[in-house]
């Protein structure tokens, strides 16, 4: 507890950090197209500058104002800024629509930081318990969960179990080119010395995820599909009265919880959560006739449940380094380029920086409030930021993101090419996330491989003898599994 | 969907099967660990999957009507992304010769007017106001030694 003590006073002397990635989370998450992923990247050139638990406080800050920011189109506009925020489309809407969109917004600034605070407590207290229970792995209980987050990537794919798996074995595919780490004898680079030191982490990333991006946009606006944003709502009164208050902290409370459990398991993410809070806030409604026409429980539960679910997917991201979503994935990438090694040795070796991001973590709850409820007035002009500008910066903040790491333009046209595969990826609905899962867990997964196999001079069994190791195999299974099931019922519907 | 899976399952396929050649030349044992096992896990699972993918193109693309297939940019769009990727690559290759801030004003201008500005004072402002700041940021706060040319 004491940790956590000095963990606040450390936030507080960086609170500038904390607040520069919550305020740049609300706007890449209010302007359609950008995502907390996108901010992430965005941000790498800096934060690969600062010390890692300044840069890791400002990613979290960064992630959950990303996740409120979604909240503001969505009810402003009717687009939902990240998919996150769809669930509130619904009755954030039709509340707008009515002449309300302040008090629309200022619910789900209220629900948002309630989630985020839940969830953040959930952070705090179960995040060293299974750090400690993660300390006892030993490399064929690490390949097994490196087998089991691998699985994953065919979870988060957008289209199909097939090509959510292809992406993943293709982002391991590129992890494998340049040497051999266990026999440091060159592989795959089919005689071009640039391919020894393999693909960089950051090019490939500011590709995939950001410059694909731009494409797409481009491609949207030259086709007509985007152009200005459309007439914003009245704003109206900010906040709700004590009655109206009175009768959502059950539904917030209920959705926040609801959030934070989904957010820990791997795979599942913003949208969903809010989905399904949106639809036990109807289910338990007095008057579920009114939602989707403007009710404020409509509005709570789907922004309290996905910002519930950022402190929940932080979980198995910082105590075994296993991803759970696409922000997370992005975020684990950008957490290996500031020399941040996510597992329980994170807790054991640098508990400070571990204090650090859970007090940055819980104090970007209370950031989200201020900025949120200040910024309500003025997010219609956010929304109104001009894309002819906007875009262009974002692909040259992206190439000079590229060269900065290590003063390469070889990287600048890996990024561009990277952007190029992404675009087309995304477009026919591979995953990019998937992809990045692959390139940062295939070498972790083949390390551990090749150490369990020393350790018991080549015999394979080794993998299946722990218990451990064999409860990951049966959740890779039903990982895919429930991909495959959920797949099969939304080719069916 | 189906004519396009069918075509990425042919080059996935293809791609694997010249990293499984290449995979067969590297020794067999070597300390008790074959250097072959991981790559050939992720080929040959990478050859099935491309394999499948093909297969259900396959099957997709007798069900779908000609037409049907979500299509790759043309026209006016597809040489707007092809120019824009292509100015981001021409920067990379340019960046050097000419200096970061020659390069840099060309290419935030030349997006900007992909992205449907017209006004030639608000492209002139925007980028060389952009391209000052990036460079004070980068060169100096974070000290990165940006490409300087003859010329800068």
């Amino acid at each position: 507890m004491a940790g956590l003590f000095e963990g606040f006073a450390y936030v507080l002397a960086h609170l500038h950090f904390l607040a520069i990635g919550v305020v740049g989370g609300i706007l890449v998450g209010v302007i359609p197209g950008l995502s907390g992923s996108t901010g992430i990247i965005l941000m790498l050139p800096f934060l690969v500058y600062m010390d890692p638990s300044s840069a890791l406080i400002m990613m979290s800050g960064l992630f959950c104002g990303s996740m409120y920011g979604g909240s503001i189109s969505a009810i402003l506009i009717s687009t939902p800024g990240t998919p996150s925020a769809a669930a509130t489309v619904l009755d954030g809407y039709p509340l707008a629509k009515k002449g309300y969109a302040g008090k629309a917004l200022g619910v789900a600034t209220i629900a948002s930081t309630a989630g985020g605070i839940i969830s953040a407590l959930c952070l705090i207290f179960l995040a060293p318990q299974l750090a400690r229970i993660a300390l006892k792995f030993g490399p064929a209980e690490y390949f097994a969960l490196m087998i089991f987050g691998l699985t994953i990537m065919a979870s988060v794919s957008a289209s199909s179990i097939t090509k959510g798996l292809i992406s993943g074995f293709f982002g391991i595919l590129l992890s494998l080119v340049g040497i051999d780490p266990t026999l440091g004898t060159e592989r795959f680079t089919f005689g071009t010395i640039r391919l020894l030191t393999g693909f960089s982490m950051m090019p490939v990333l500011i590709g995939v995820f950001a410059l694909s991006e731009v494409l797409l946009q481009l491609e949207l606006y030259s086709d007509g599909k985007i152009s200005r944003i459309p007439h914003t709502e009245k704003i109206g009164s900010i906040l709700p009265t004590k009655k109206e208050l009175r009768g959502l902290w059950k539904v917030i409370l209920g959705s926040s919880i609801l959030g934070t459990i989904i957010g820990i398991i791997p795979a599942t993410g913003g949208a969903i959560a809010s989905f399904m809070a949106y639809n036990e806030a109807r289910r338990f409604s007095k008057e579920p006739e009114t939602f989707g026409t403007g009710n404020l429980a409509g509005i709570a539960a789907p922004e309290a449940a996905n910002n519930g679910t950022t402190g929940g997917a932080m979980v198995p991201l910082i105590t075994l380094g296993i991803p759970g979503d696409v922000v997370t994935a992005v975020m684990l990438g950008a957490l290996l380029l500031i020399g941040v090694q996510p597992g329980p040795l994170l807790f054991s070796q640098t508990p400070h920086i571990v204090n650090n991001l859970f007090a940055g973590f819980l104090a970007a709850q209370f950031l989200i409030l201020g900025f949120g409820l200040l910024s309500i007035r003025v997010s219609p002009l956010i929304l109104k930021a001009p894309l002819g500008i906007l875009f262009p910066l974002i692909l040259c903040l992206c190439l000079l993101g590229a060269f900065s790491l290590g003063n390469s333009v070889y990287d600048v046209a890996l990024a561009m090419a990277f952007g190029v595969l992404g675009y087309f990826m995304k477009k026919h609905g591979f995953s990019g996330a998937s992809l990045i899962l692959g390139l940062i867990l295939g070498p972790i997964a083949e390390r551990e491989l090749s150490r369990a196999l020393i350790l018991s001079h080549g015999d394979g069994t080794v993998l299946f003898r722990s218990p451990i190791a064999l409860g990951f195999y049966v959740l890779a299974a039903l990982s895919v599994g429930y991909s495959l099931m959920g797949y099969r019922k939304s080719k069916k519907a | 969907m189906g004519r396009i899976d069918i075509v990425y399952g042919v080059l996935l396929g293809a791609l694997s099967l010249l990293f499984f050649a290449e995979t067969l030349s590297f020794p067999r044992s070597s300390g008790g660990i074959n250097p072959r096992v991981f790559p050939l896990i992720v080929l040959v699972s990478l050859l099935g999957l491309s394999a499948g993918l093909a297969v259900q193109g396959l099957l997709r693309a007798r069900r779908e009507k000609a037409g049907s297939e979500p299509t790759l940019p043309r026209g006016k769009t597809a040489v707007k992304l092809v120019v824009l990727a292509g100015g981001g690559l021409a920067y990379a290759l340019l960046v050097e010769p000419l200096g970061f801030i020659l390069a840099t004003p060309i290419l935030i201008a030349l997006a900007m007017v992909l992205f449907g500005e017209r006004k030639p004072l608000r492209i002139a402002l925007v980028s060389l106001a952009a391209s000052a700041a990036l460079y004070f940021l980068f060169r100096g706060v974070f000290r990165v030694p940006l490409p300087r040319s003859f010329f800068w």
